[in-house]
């Protein structure tokens, strides 16, 4: 398993918080000139602990936003 | 984009078959998705079309789908494309409205979608079920169409709106929501004023709307007036809004915002739960796999709960298969305001780019086996695949929401009912009389209910 990676697409963001209510601590939204909030990546490269939060994150975003890789 | 690649850009296609007098807008008109479906295979991913006089160029496939998307709104504009939704919501509202003050609006009609308010909503349409389908008896037939319209202004007005709107539904609210719904007849997209007795209807139902809602806000205050609690519902929201300049929204906005929420809302879900029952009794062989899981969401004797309803794979299968097949808006629409340039394609300000998920949808390099209709079908690599919410910073943001409310509305159906095609299979034919796909009608089901089978 490599490190992962977590990227979010904020043209795709729509600020739905589903990545902020399943990883707190990976998630934020914040204010931006869209009429919705958009999520920022607080910690763009999680160590392993994180693995399983962030992949439901991905997985349940609603737009697709959310992109997870690993080098 | 350099001069020299401007200069050698490659002519668009355009579609044969333009009548002299206004181009192809008749044959829109008359059969609007197996036209678009010709312009794309005549001209390929990019083909220009003359909607009665605007020149259109329809964009078909993910590559020109994520183009449009990631095109600012100062370059592809939305407002310029939907000025036949100004008189349904009226006038200072959406695209109605000054760019920052419609970015104001959608911010306020947000706080109905946030996440948390989401957890309470399975419940709700759950109970609206229930109460819906109390005299159902053992067993009979419906009109679906009709029933899922119906049942999804409740469910859509019960979430969104709060309950005390819900219970104040009548039959009026609903006959002058019709008459709004009438109102985006496809002559709109040429002149949404021009003297005709559909427009005239949808004219007085807005403003009798507008009526009905400002006496709901005088009863509200006075009831705040004299001691009573706010309640938490978006009515309470539009009434406590206000603008970044400090003005709140007038009765005619939030009549406006309140239409826009329900337009947005309802008959797209309506539409979506009518294919999805019509594709469940057209595929008897998943029955048994489809009842195990919604029998198993129940299996702890819990109701219906947000979280529960993210994991069931088939249900959410068949809607988004239901949703490919047969999505509700097909001509998501946008004008272009600066040189729009795609691949080796130049889009000239003034002519509208368009795009079609029904056709799209059926590209069987990223859906093999377009046709078939497959519950199980693997999401496409590609996001801007599959488009039935539109995509990008206007993608629908209810598209959560949407998919909630009719899991939730299936997960109480299929609990209690079964349910079987009454006409042929290819009886449930699509029909697109006002813009939005739909199934013909009548569009009859047998149901029997599960415990006495």
């Amino acid at each position: 398993m490599g490190k992962l990676c977590v990227k979010v697409d904020l043209d795709l963001c729509q600020g739905h918080g589903v990545c902020q209510a399943e990883s707190p601590a990976l998630f934020e939204l914040q204010e931006t000139d869209a009429p919705y909030p958009q999520a920022i990546v607080l910690i763009e490269k999680p160590g392993e602990d994180y693995r399983e939060q962030v992949l439901r994150a991905e997985k349940f975003c609603p737009n697709s936003a959310i992109t997870v890789s690993e080098s | 984009m350099s001069t020299e690649q401007i200069a050698s850009a490659k002519p668009i296609p355009i579609a044969s078959g333009a009548a002299a007098d206004g181009g192809h807008f008749a044959e829109f008109i008359s059969t609007p998705l197996l036209f678009l479906k010709r312009v794309y295979e005549e001209c390929g991913e990019v083909g220009e079309f003359d909607m009665g006089g605007l020149p259109t160029v329809l964009m078909i496939g993910p590559d020109a789908h994520e183009a449009f998307f990631r095109a600012p709104d100062e370059q592809l504009n939305a407002a310029e494309a939907y000025q036949m939704m100004v008189p349904v919501f009226g006038e200072g509202v959406q695209y109605g409205a000054e760019p920052h003050i419609e970015r104001q609006q959608l911010k306020i009609q947000y706080q109905g979608l946030k996440h948390d308010k989401m957890a309470n909503y399975a419940g709700v349409v759950a109970q609206e079920v229930i109460d819906f389908t109390k005299d159902w008896g053992d067993e009979g037939e419906l009109d679906f169409y009709e029933a899922f319209t119906s049942l999804t202004l409740r469910t859509s007005t019960h979430c969104l709106l709060g309950s005390q709107f819900r219970y104040r539904l009548t039959d009026e609210f609903a006959e002058l929501y019709h008459d709004l719904e009438n109102g985006i007849d496809p002559s709109a997209l040429l002149d949404p004023n021009q003297q005709k007795e559909t427009f005239k209807k949808r004219d007085l139902a807005r403003e009798r709307l507008q009526q009905l809602i400002t006496e709901e806000i005088h009863r509200r205050r006075d009831a705040e007036r004299a001691g009573a609690a706010p309640l938490d519902d978006m009515l309470n929201i539009y009434m406590t809004a206000q603008y970044e300049d400090g003005r709140k929204l007038s009765e005619h906005e939030i009549t406006g915002l309140v239409i826009w929420f329900m337009f947005a809302g309802h008959h797209t879900s309506s539409n979506t739960s009518a294919w999805t029952l019509v594709e469940i009794a057209r595929h008897p062989a998943y029955r048994d796999e489809l009842v195990a899981e919604i029998d198993r969401l129940f299996a702890d004797g819990q109701a219906l709960s947000f979280n529960a309803l993210r994991e069931i794979p088939l249900l959410e299968g068949f809607i988004r298969e239901a949703l490919r097949l047969h999505p509700p808006l097909n001509a998501i629409s946008r004008r272009v305001l600066k040189p729009f340039e795609f691949k080796s394609y130049r889009v000239e300000p003034g002519k509208n780019v368009m795009l079609c998920p029904w056709v799209a949808h059926k590209l069987p390099e990223h859906f093999p086996e377009p046709e078939r209709f497959n519950p199980k079908r693997p999401a496409p690599d590609n996001v801007f695949a599959a488009i039935p919410f539109g995509g990008g910073r206007r993608k629908c943001v209810g598209n959560a929401f949407a998919l909630l409310q009719v899991k939730a509305i299936f997960c109480e159906l299929l609990r209690h009912f079964e349910f079987e095609l009454s006409l042929t299979p290819e009886q449930y034919q699509e029909i697109m009389p006002a813009l939005i796909l739909r199934p013909s009608d009548p569009c009859k089901l047998r149901y029997k209910r599960r415990n006495t089978i």
